[in-house]
């Protein structure tokens, strides 16, 4: 019997694919093969009629229609919601649950800009040199005190010494008209 | 009951531009040319007749709204299941509605029709239906939904992914899951045929 001579693991993928045989949605080779192993081996021939069945008390049994009143009140409910849906629009999250339903991709862009925000803000922190402690930083309103050790002038230039006693620094300005 | 037919799929396009052009009596026709599936489709996924209804409806609605973004790439009807489908399956997640107990529906109106024409002969095909009714309602909402476009619409599995945004091996997979745990909870009934 060639049927026995079928290993397990290719029936179990036989009937994984019954499905789709019974459906007309295997390429025609695999159709082939398929077949020609269902021929053969009672085990998957029984569960393609299982399957068959099955499909066949679907049909019969789950297939409902329209009520009649409901059918005739149908397009006025429609009408209805038409109506319903164009009136100015709310905002809120009425508003914005609509919004992501109709366009799904907003999730995704929503979510891409958050995990671009959250990157951002992750790697400034991470990566931004680190200040010095504040305690080295001189106070914010002490104003460096400034001492004018001398100004000398003449008719084209002048020169102002400057000095800072607290950070010992001299700072020589030195003036000189343009000559025309 | 196959994919489509080409002449239908070509009429369907006319008259989504005539609607685009603001004839509202073309969406009407295409309203009742699928007010039947839409409210099918919506009713194997809630298994509730005025959740269905209304899911129905509001699918319509909304398909008119935002018929300017319809390009017209897929069938009508492709996309309207799209609507269909997305609306029925965040309805049973806002209701967690996943395993209701069916209500006053039209299978009930079947059953009973079929009582009174012949009632011993109706008692199997009776208790059958009820038995095929509670397995589908114990599958999970996106299984339900492929099964529901494949065996009752007829749905090719190209269609169904488009429909319900998923990849064709996912469509297998759901049907597979699907016809397997039918199979296991009818038990008898699946070989009675």
């Amino acid at each position: 019997m060639k049927a026995l001579l079928f290993g397990r693991s290719e029936c179990s993928t036989v009937v994984q694919r019954l499905g789709a045989y019974v459906d007309g949605q295997l390429h025609d080779s695999r159709q082939k093969q398929l077949e020609a192993h269902v021929r053969d081996c009672p085990r998957c021939a029984a569960e393609l009629q299982r399957l068959l069945a099955l499909r066949e008390q679907m049909r019969r049994n789950l297939a409902v229609s329209l009520p009649g009143e409901d059918a005739a009140r149908f397009w006025d409910n429609v009408e209805r919601k038409i109506h319903k849906a164009k009136s100015p629009p709310r905002w809120g999250a009425d508003r914005l649950r609509e919004m992501f339903w109709f366009y799904p991709k907003l999730w995704w862009a929503s979510a891409a800009v958050l995990g671009t925000t959250v990157l951002l803000f992750t790697a400034d922190m991470v990566l931004r040199p680190s200040m010095p402690p504040p305690t080295s930083l001189a106070p914010i309103d002490a104003q460096p005190r400034t001492v004018i050790e001398s100004v000398e002038g003449g008719p084209n230039s002048s020169v102002v010494l400057f000095s800072t006693p607290d950070q010992q620094l001299k700072i020589i300005w030195v003036l000189e008209r343009e000559r025309s | 009951m196959g994919s489509r037919p080409e002449r239908e799929t070509r009429d369907d396009h006319e008259l989504v531009l005539r609607t685009k052009r603001g004839d509202r009596s073309a969406f009407e026709i295409l309203v009742s040319r699928y007010q039947d599936r839409a409210y099918n489709v919506a009713y194997q996924i809630l298994r509730h007749h005025e959740d269905a209804l209304d899911v129905a409806q509001e699918a319509f609605a909304r398909a008119y709204v935002s018929i300017a973004c319809f390009r017209g790439t897929a069938g009508f009807y492709t996309w309207l299941y799209r609507i269909v489908v997305n609306l029925a399956i965040d309805h049973t997640r806002v209701r967690g509605r996943q395993n209701p107990i069916p209500r006053d529906d039209p299978e009930r109106e079947v059953a009973l029709r079929e009582m009174t024409a012949d009632p011993a002969a109706s008692l199997e095909t009776k208790e059958l239906r009820q038995q095929i009714v509670r397995a589908v309602t114990c599958l999970p909402a996106d299984q339900r939904a492929a099964l529901t476009l494949r065996e009752i619409d007829g749905l090719s599995y190209q269609e169904i992914a488009r429909i319900m945004n998923c990849s064709i091996g996912t469509v297998m997979s759901r049907l597979y899951a699907a016809r397997q745990k039918l199979q296991r909870i009818l038990g008898h009934y699946a070989k009675a045929q």
